[in-house]
């Protein structure tokens, strides 16, 4: 009977210490959470130090200082980001993320800060001599899970005859291009030409066809229903205004 | 094939940074669940609920992968309950919960082995149930199965590999992020294996010095 108490007591200590942080209060109003998955330049990477860096980080962190809040970065890989929001795991996201109807269903999204153009770009192996969506006919595609190009992809599928890979990386994707494994991946233009730079075996193309909704637009993620979407929409819209925005956008994108 | 360390060799510091995360989940988890599989083992010595319920829950962790413990955990039980665990603590339970089964199955067939006639013997000379467990039983059973414990410990450093999904930035997750920044994959990727190899290496080699010292002779 001893050795059951005993083993009881441990038993009660284990649990108690497993749960006891969950019932820590809520973080002060001083302190915002955000989750970002930092492997997507240049909205979001790390430099040297470990330290992020980009356009979502620069520009979180001025949202945050009109609101007057302290911004606690959590990474999270992208296709936890939305899952992450809805176990109340973020008060929002930032990672580039484009706005589209399927996302709408789990999260809200603030206003949005980067016009979705050229969304849907190709990388290819520069030798192969594709330049548009019809010559992928038969071939096999690569596209990041959860992304707007994934759903995309699979939407056209059928009309162009070619198949789709989704993976948890773009990484992988890439390499299996080079390797040839897979035959594209379809990214956004930003990411499609760094990529291109890096590996000088690679080229892009446009991807066209009228049923692609071009005009999305990258926007910041919320859980539904949070308090804190109207106060990013306003801060996003004064940043607009002063032209911090239109800066950030210059000092990333080169444009 | 074109090698270049050229451009990963400052992010090597925020690779090795990995280890910490790594180690700490695995050190953690690998008391907690052995105690944990102490107690499971110990338990099911005697026939009842509490065997049928430890069998249960062995079942379950030995039964469903890993990751899906773990998004399970992290990901699901707050949106039933509303308690929200943080990564860590989320990696910590599930994985001291998933190392104890394995452990107590471990754990058992090592008590299993131990003669029945010196139990009988013991209790002939008077000895308490307790001294009998921790003082004859347990001692000669962890000898005899000290290679699987190291193997399971092993085991449980690779597995921490998929922490990147509940949001802790470990070694394997950080491959990703340094590959997304320099835009090369197999450079990080190499430097990781070597960080994982000479990890599990020292690990094995405590274990081999630990064999010898319990040895008899």
């Amino acid at each position: 009977m001893k050795k059951l108490s005993i083993i009881f007591v441990l038993l009660t200590l284990v649990l108690t210490a497993c749960s006891a942080p969950a019932e820590e209060p809520k973080e002060e109003i001083t302190q915002i959470t955000v989750l970002t998955s930092p492997d997507y330049p240049p909205y979001e990477s790390i430099d040297a130090t470990g330290k992020y860096v980009g356009f979502d980080i620069e520009l979180m962190e001025a949202i945050a200082e009109i609101m007057g809040v302290e911004v606690v970065w959590k990474e999270q890989s992208f296709d936890g980001i939305i899952a992450g929001l809805q176990a109340g795991q973020g008060d929002m996201a930032i990672s580039g993320m484009n706005v589209n109807e399927e996302r709408k269903l789990s999260v809200d999204f603030s206003d949005i800060y980067k016009a979705g153009e050229a969304l849907y770009t190709a990388v290819v192996l520069t030798e192969k001599g594709y330049t548009t969506i019809a010559d992928l006919s038969g071939l096999k595609i690569g596209v990041q899970t959860g992304t707007v190009q994934e759903s995309a992809m699979n939407a056209l599928k059928d009309k162009y005859g070619f198949t789709v890979d989704s993976r948890a990386s773009f990484l992988t994707i890439i390499e299996d291009i080079k390797l040839g494994r897979l035959d594209a991946l379809v990214i956004d233009f930003e990411n499609a030409t760094q990529y291109s730079i890096a590996n000088p075996e690679l080229g892009t193309f446009k991807i066209e066809d009228a049923d692609l909704d071009q005009d999305g637009g990258t926007a910041i993620a919320l859980p539904k229903g949070s308090e804190w979407t109207e106060k990013v929409n306003a801060a996003l819209a004064q940043l607009k205004e002063d032209g911090t925005l239109a800066e950030l956008d210059a000092k990333w994108f080169n444009e | 094939m074109k090698v270049n360390f050229g451009a990963i060799v400052e992010y090597i510091p925020y690779l090795l940074g990995g280890i910490l995360v790594t180690l700490e989940i695995a050190i953690a988890a690998a008391l907690l669940g052995s105690l944990l599989a102490l107690i499971f083992s110990l338990l099911s010595r005697k026939k009842g609920i509490l065997q049928s319920a430890i069998k249960v829950f062995i079942d379950f962790f030995r039964g469903t992968p890993l990751l899906f413990q773990l998004a399970f955990f992290h990901f699901g039980i707050p949106q039933i309950t509303g308690i929200i665990p943080t990564p860590y603590i989320s990696a910590l339970v599930v994985f001291s919960l998933n190392s104890s089964a394995y452990l107590a199955e471990i754990l058992r067939a090592g008590i299993e082995s131990i003669d029945k006639g010196q139990i009988e013997a013991a209790h002939a000379l008077g000895v308490k149930s307790w001294d009998i467990s921790f003082s004859i039983i347990i001692p000669q059973a962890l000898r005899n199965v000290l290679p699987a414990i190291m193997n399971e410990f092993i085991t449980l450093v690779k597995e921490t590999s998929v922490v990147s999904m509940i949001s802790l930035t470990d070694i394997m997750r950080r491959q990703q992020i340094v590959s997304a920044a320099t835009y090369r994959f197999f450079e990080p990727l190499l430097v990781i294996g070597i960080i994982y190899l000479v990890m599990n290496i020292v690990l094995s080699n405590i274990g081999k010095i630990l064999e010898r010292k319990l040895k008899y002779d």
